[in-house]
């Protein structure tokens, strides 16, 4: 490749640069007065800079609103749960108090049967051994025994 | 993202600086090197640029001039603390389409006479392009400028977004 073309490439190189801002400040003078948007500022960049630190603070309560509504619907699990083993306490605890009735009444038969048994056990053999002892109920015979007569 | 947020609104020089510290740099070094190249011609004896060397001393003078006004309003843009931020970046864009093009230009003069050495016309198109990127990202930067300015002013508030 000759000097001349190397020249012109290096030209055109240039040229490009020193032509892109200048079309670019071109284009914005040229340009409607209402397209063009009004130079940035500092305060914009601060107003910019409080919009991104607010936008930071409604994240984290939005994070910690979907944590609350996480924790609220796990409390409200909790909570049927904790229902349902209630229900079902006060029915073991219906069932415990029916079998200790049961109990009781079971108590009071044993204990009387108890007592009855004890008086026959001590009361019927002198009965018996006595002079006049009580007959016997009219629908029991007494065996007679064999060889006595 | 790890990047870094200055402290103080507007933010400090040295806090621009460490924001964008490639860009910076690369401006700098863009000073010194528009300084290298112009004085090129007139002190044959430094050999500052080989390349250039093989042509005409006014195409040193001009990439030299261009890099040098390039770099420094890209400087100037980048650390200034004036209140129309809008003019700041215009300044910065404009330095930095002059400094791309003269790196341009740099590597193209080198790739021509030294072809084999990328190492040395390849390091001027990564400033060329650390340039351009630079003039996209100024570009999305007011814009979204823009756009948030508008969303502010016109809503008056930022609106709460609702789970439910």
């Amino acid at each position: 490749m000759s000097e001349e073309s190397i020249v012109t490439l290096i030209g055109m190189a240039l040229t490009a640069g020193v032509l892109a801002p200048i079309i670019g400040w071109l284009n914005r003078r040229l340009g409607g007065d209402k397209d063009r948007p009004a130079p940035v500022t500092t305060a914009d960049a601060e107003a910019t800079h409080a919009h991104q630190s607010q936008q930071l603070v409604l994240a984290s309560l939005n994070g910690l609103a979907a944590a609350l509504k996480q924790e609220q619907e796990r409390t409200t699990c909790l909570e049927g749960q904790l229902g349902t083993e209630r229900t079902e306490r006060a029915r073991l605890g219906r069932i415990v108090e029916e079998l200790r009735a049961a109990r009781d009444q079971d108590g009071a038969m044993i204990r009387t049967l108890t007592t009855w048994a004890r008086d026959v056990h001590t009361r019927w053999p002198a009965l018996r051994l006595s002079e006049t002892p009580p007959p016997l109920p009219e629908n029991i015979q007494p065996p007679e025994r064999p060889g006595v007569s | 993202m790890s990047i870094y947020r200055p402290g103080h609104e507007p933010p400090l020089w040295w806090e621009r600086w460490l924001s964008v510290p490639g860009c910076a740099w690369v401006a700098a070094w863009s000073i010194v090197c528009a300084a290298q190249i112009g004085a090129d011609p007139f002190i044959p004896r430094a050999l500052f640029s080989i390349a250039l060397g093989h042509q005409p001393p006014l195409i040193a003078l001009t990439i030299g001039g261009v890099m040098g006004a390039g770099s420094v309003l890209a400087l100037a843009g980048l650390l200034t603390r004036t209140q129309n931020r809008s003019r700041a970046w215009a300044i910065e864009r404009a330095g930095w389409w002059l400094t791309a093009a003269a790196w341009c230009a740099y590597a193209i003069a080198v790739m021509f006479v030294f072809p084999g050495s990328v190492i040395s016309w390849g390091s001027s198109l990564m400033l060329t392009l650390v340039g351009l990127t630079r003039i996209v990202t100024l570009s999305l930067i007011e814009r979204d400028a823009v756009r948030l300015r508008g969303a502010v002013a016109h809503k008056g508030q930022v609106e709460v977004v609702a789970d439910e």
